[in-house]
């Protein structure tokens, strides 16, 4: 019986670890580790039967680590190796974007910058190159976004994998990893004159459920509606979403303040329940300085405004890609920390907020786990 | 105490003695990183010849991060 809630909490200066029963009414709060560097990516591993936290440590020095923890963050080591280019490649690892699990017990997928895939079959002790992406024939002329070329999105589908990459847009195989394509139909792109290119997309982040097999969601790179040079105007390309398994792309940003924002992320129970952060695409942060969470309840075809216990003005953070996560309780709650040290927690579906940490340092990456 | 001619020889030799020490010094195109400055005696080696900067009995080379950050 599950009775732990598990929060990562990746951040400018290292990773914590926020645990509460779950009643979720009280989180203790350990960390930082790896203290001092920055954490892109956690990954909570519930597979085995000890749950497993890894966290990418991008260490601008002394370069990229990955960290395990066997004690649920009360302390991490690295792992014997970390993802890294073959010496003849040419490229150099410049940070560590996502951890997921791969199809083995032990196997381990990471997403790097430059955008390149990596996979482990030993809980990240070893790693080698997944070619079929990283020497994609469009790997050389994906370009960097301002976070830097990271591939930020795995997904693992059965054979299906999906990835998203910025800016290189989404790729999807269909063989389980062995080759992948350019999967970017009705995805638009607002920094250049064809307004939908083949790839080179700056896709944000991408979410599925299990229980809608074939639907993807999307939030990308919005924000280009009033764009009147080459190519013409944008409107609506930043929410999206797929029913055929990514291969085309609608837009479902109608109804919201804005469709430019990072992170988003599917209901556990209610694939139809989707939620997104909209953000002014000039300054990434709160439209109005007025911070609101926006929900669908109807696969996107509609949206409401969640601000319940959230700050009414002069508010101007930003929650970045991998900033948002919702646990999977029977009534589950919806997490999401900011670049100004604040984790939020909403028990409600999104209607009654309130700060569980209020001086953090940037937060980068909340993940939630029931252990 | 390492027998090398050039600090590239120096860092090679860590390379082989202590490849986990490597790997802090050196990406993997065996460039060392970017924000890490190797200094011969008092003399940063991009004010000598770089990696190639040759080394007499008794050099001490120390290997420090840059000061940047935030």
């Amino acid at each position: 019986m599950p009775d732990r809630v598990i929060l990562t909490i990746g951040t400018k200066k290292g990773v914590f670890v926020a645990e509460a029963s779950k009643t979720r009414r009280a989180f203790t709060l350990r960390g930082p580790s790896g203290p001092g560097v920055p954490v892109y990516a956690t990954f909570i591993d519930t597979r085995g039967a000890t749950p497993r936290i890894y966290a990418g440590s991008c260490n601008p020095f002394f370069g990229m680590k990955v960290l395990r923890s066997n004690d649920l963050g009360k302390s991490f080591k690295e792992t014997k190796s970390a993802p890294a280019f073959p010496q003849d490649d040419g490229r150099a690892l410049a940070n560590i974007w996502s951890i997921e699990a791969g199809a083995g017990k032990k196997d381990l997928l990471c997403g790097v910058e430059p955008a390149s895939l990596f996979k482990s079959r030993d809980g990240g002790d070893t790693w080698e190159m997944v070619a079929g992406i990283s020497n994609h024939e469009h790997a050389r002329k994906w370009q960097p976004g301002n976070g830097g070329l990271c591939m930020h999105t795995i997904i693992r589908d059965g054979k299906r994998v999906h990835l998203g990459i910025s800016t290189g847009g989404h790729y999807l195989s269909e063989d389980g990893g062995e080759t992948f394509r350019a999967a970017n139909n009705g995805v638009g792109a607002g920094f250049a004159p064809d307004p939908y290119p083949e790839f080179g997309q700056c896709v944000h982040k991408i979410a599925r459920h299990d229980a809608a097999p074939g639907r993807l969601y999307m939030q990308n790179h919005g924000g280009r509606a009033d764009w009147t040079g080459p190519g013409g105007p944008r409107p609506g390309i930043g929410v999206l979403r797929s029913d055929d398994y990514g291969h085309t792309w609608r837009s479902i940003a109608k109804g919201l303040p804005s469709d430019f924002g990072f992170p988003i992320v599917v209901h556990p129970h209610n694939p139809d329940v989707v939620y997104v952060l909209p953000l002014d695409p000039a300054t990434r942060s709160c439209p109005g300085a007025a911070p609101a969470v926006w929900r669908s309840e109807n696969g996107g075809a509609s949206w409401g405004r969640l601000a319940g216990g959230l700050p009414k003005k002069q508010s101007y953070f930003t929650v970045l890609r991998d900033g948002m996560d919702m646990d999977g309780l029977k009534n589950p709650a919806l997490y999401f920390g900011t670049t100004t040290g604040q984790l939020w927690m909403d028990r409600e579906g999104g209607e009654r907020w309130e700060c569980l940490f209020d001086s953090l340092p940037p937060v980068h990456n909340v993940k939630v786990g029931i252990v | 105490m390492i027998t090398a001619h050039t600090v590239l020889d120096a860092i090679n030799e860590i390379g082989r003695s202590y490849p986990a020490l490597y790997r802090n010094i050196c990406d993997e195109t065996g460039k060392t990183r970017k924000h890490l400055n190797v200094f011969v005696n008092s003399d940063n080696v991009r004010d000598l010849k770089g990696v190639d900067t040759p080394l007499k009995a008794g050099d001490l080379v120390t290997v420090l991060p840059a000061v940047s950050g935030g």
